[in-house]
């Protein structure tokens, strides 16, 4: 019978410990690339809403604008910048117009702002997104050639272009991940201004 | 030892350890995050449905601006369904409020709820009437009225003509009311007569507005009177295109009996309709008449019966109306008679040229429009590339444009009102004058965050079909049956057998059968 006051061995302390290392290493393992993925699934949700937001803003502006009003080129050439003003309603019979806007692309900064009366000492500037390339997905932008088959050519991170009263928007954001990886979105929508 | 010997249980104490234990935390860590992570996910998930369901919202909201805009042009007011019981579509519900302005414009607001997504919409619509009755009395070129003429105005929806007059008058007047406009000058030509009194039915009478065109004047001749302004208008207006029935105009009708030619029904088309003198021809509502000429002799008659539905004649050539002839109502309602001459001004020496004239060039044009009949005109004459004369012995009511528009010395006009809102060329759809995205209303199911069909299902109320949500539940509508006969119907909307019907004539709508 064994002794009752016996210890363990140096080769059992070892084993033993080795197999706990083994183990806790796999847990851990587990658990990194668990939240690796969870990670970078969030990560591309992330980005594809916030594409999804900011041209949903930009296409609700649109919406409300006078589609009569718009200087914007057809395709193949695009303007990133949008000047119009929406509908606040009737009075007196006659529609009343808000105060100029804006939505433009601000190169070198890849950002997106919206602004109200611009150019003017009341200007008010809300950045609607980040992130934005300077060229659209796909687009090479040093030639004059339709890089991306999208029917536009060197367009912009963001691009409009008009077709009658129909109004294409372009929109790619570009973010790097933790891991240094590039992402890219990119969503096109056409809006008919409802005024 | 010897090897038969029964195995002895471990002791208790023997089998102490930790393993369970260890294995326990991990397990409870491992859980947590999942836990963790599942409750992320959901969030992302959540808040992608919001921004679906939003979108989902708006269209929806979108389908009420649709279904409201159809409502109007029906007739009803524009109110579809209630907050407490809106109207369902797809998966979603939504209600339309209309209000009506003083002139006439309504603004609709329609709220759109899908699952969380909530949207609200406006926009400012007008009825799309037909915008030049509202005119009345309308040249493109000079208006030119001669003198002795007395022009006023009335609403045949309040009544015959002679419920409306002013007694303080000593001749039939109604003392208001007119209309005349133009894009160029108004000329009201003056008499040879010592000044009248505005009382005396001597010198030109204008009870009520002349407005000529931008920067245009009202020329006020001697003894012409203007009761009310006489400011020019800030926009020109631009005459819009006649839209034609494609009826087929290949009979012609020649009439000299006695007994009346009776034309009726939606598809009625001619060549040529002639009448001769002692003849009668009778255009019965509802009716839609194309004719490429249309002519009646010194004698002949032209009945207009709108007893059972409105008369609209297109004429694509020629009308003449001979000296002698005669132009009657049965129920003297202009909203009951509408003329669409479409062709123009033409060569004196080539029938054949069919060219717009400017006037006072030579050659004089020749119009293809030709009046000289006697009677009462009740109706709306629309004649946008022709030159219209209108005479002294034709009593006229109603509205009338024209490119140019002369009227004789000594002629009567009373403009009606009523033809403004009246829907004489079944013209389509709302025109939209604004759109906007609103704030949503303060409605229980809007600050609910309960889906629409989850809070309306804890209120026990049950969404109305959305082709059934207008709120008006009467109509009185005079339709054409299966066998060409037309019928009429007033009382609820859900007892009505639509599939009877071939062609609505007219149809009203009303909350309340009284408003029938």
């Amino acid at each position: 019978m064994r002794n009752p006051r016996a210890g363990f061995g140096a080769i059992e302390l070892v084993i033993a410990m080795a197999v706990s290392a083994m183990i806790i290493v796999n847990v851990t393992m587990v658990l990194r690339t668990g939240a690796k993925a969870q990670q970078s699934g969030a990560f591309a949700m992330n980005l594809e809403n916030q594409v999804e937001q900011t041209m949903e803003r930009i296409s609700l502006a649109i919406l409300s604008s006078d589609g009569d009003s718009l200087a914007l080129p057809t395709a193949p050439f695009s303007s990133d910048t949008i000047d119009y003003q929406v509908s606040l309603g009737v009075q007196g019979g006659n529609v009343v117009w808000s105060d100029p806007e804006r939505i433009a692309l601000v190169p070198g900064a890849g950002q997106v702002r919206w602004s109200r009366s611009p150019g003017t000492p009341d200007e008010q500037t809300v950045v609607w997104s980040n992130w934005l390339p300077d060229f659209l997905e796909g687009e090479n932008g040093l030639n004059t050639m339709d890089d991306n088959a999208n029917g536009l050519v060197n367009e912009s991170g963001l691009a409009f272009d008009l077709d009658r009263d129909l109004v294409t928007i372009r929109l790619s954001i570009t973010r790097q991940d933790e891991d240094g990886n590039t992402h890219t979105r990119t969503k096109m929508v056409q809006v008919t201004c409802r005024n | 030892m010897s090897p038969y010997s029964v195995p002895t249980r471990i002791p208790r104490a023997a089998r102490r350890g930790t393993a369970l234990v260890a294995s326990l935390i991990v397990v409870m860590v491992v859980a947590t995050l999942g836990a963790t992570l599942i409750q992320v996910s959901n969030a992302i998930t959540r808040r992608q449905m919001t921004v679906i369901d939003t979108k989902r919202a708006f269209y929806v909201s979108e389908a009420g601006i649709s279904e409201a805009f159809l409502a109007i042009h029906q007739g009803k007011s524009g109110n579809i369904a209630a907050p407490d019981e809106p109207a369902v579509f797809g998966d979603g519900v939504y209600w339309v409020e209309a209000e009506t302005d003083p002139t006439g414009r309504i603004t609709l607001r329609s709220t759109g709820l899908v699952g969380r997504g909530r949207f609200s919409l406006s926009v400012v619509v007008e009825r799309q009437i037909n915008p030049v009755a509202t005119l009345g009395i309308f040249s493109d070129e000079d208006l030119v009225v001669g003198e002795d003429t007395i022009v006023d105005g009335y609403d045949s929806s309040l009544g015959a003509f002679e419920s409306q007059l002013d007694t303080s008058y000593s001749f039939d007047t109604t003392g208001a009311g007119a209309v005349l406009t133009s894009n160029q000058d108004v000329i009201l030509e003056g008499s040879l007569l010592p000044l009248p009194l505005v009382g005396s039915p001597t010198g030109t009478r204008i009870f009520g507005d002349s407005s000529p065109g931008p920067r245009c004047v009202t020329s006020i001749g001697s003894g012409a009177v203007v009761t009310g302004a006489t400011a020019p208008r800030r926009e020109r207006y631009q005459a819009g295109e006649v839209e034609l029935p494609p009826n087929s105009t290949t009979d012609t009708i020649d009439h000299g009996g006695r007994s009346p030619v009776v034309l009726t029904g939606p598809d009625v088309g001619y060549a040529s309709i002639t009448i001769q003198s002692g003849s009668t021809l009778v255009l019965q509502g509802p009716a839609t008449v194309v004719v490429q000429s249309i002519e009646l002799a010194d004698g002949a008659q032209l009945e207009i019966d709108g007893s059972n539905g409105p008369v609209r004649l297109f004429v694509t050539e020629s009308l003449n109306f001979a000296s002698g002839s005669n132009v009657s109502s049965v129920t003297r309602d202009p909203r009951d008679f509408s003329t669409f001459v479409t062709s123009a001004n033409w060569f004196r020496d080539g029938p054949q040229m069919f060219e717009l004239m400017p006037p006072g060039s030579e050659p004089d044009p020749v119009s293809p429009v030709h009046i000289q009949a006697d009677g009462e005109y009740c109706g709306y004459l629309y004649a946008p590339y022709s030159r219209v004369v209108l005479p002294s012995s034709l009593r006229f009511f109603g509205a009338v444009a024209a490119l140019e528009l002369d009227v004789e010395p000594g002629a009567r006009i009373s403009f009606d009102a009523a033809l403004a809102s009246a829907d004489i060329n079944q013209l389509g759809l709302p025109q939209l004058i604004s759109w906007r995205i609103v704030d949503l209303p303060p409605q229980p199911i809007v600050k609910s965050g309960l889906g629409p069909n989850t809070y309306l299902q804890q209120q026990g109320v049950t969404p109305v079909p959305s082709s059934d949500a207008a709120i008006e539940g009467f109509v009185k509508v005079v339709y054409r049956d299966l066998s060409g006969q037309v019928q009429e119907y007033t009382g609820d909307k859900g007892s009505m057998d639509w599939s009877q019907v071939t062609q609505v004539v007219t149809q009203k709508w009303s909350t309340t059968l009284g408003g029938l």
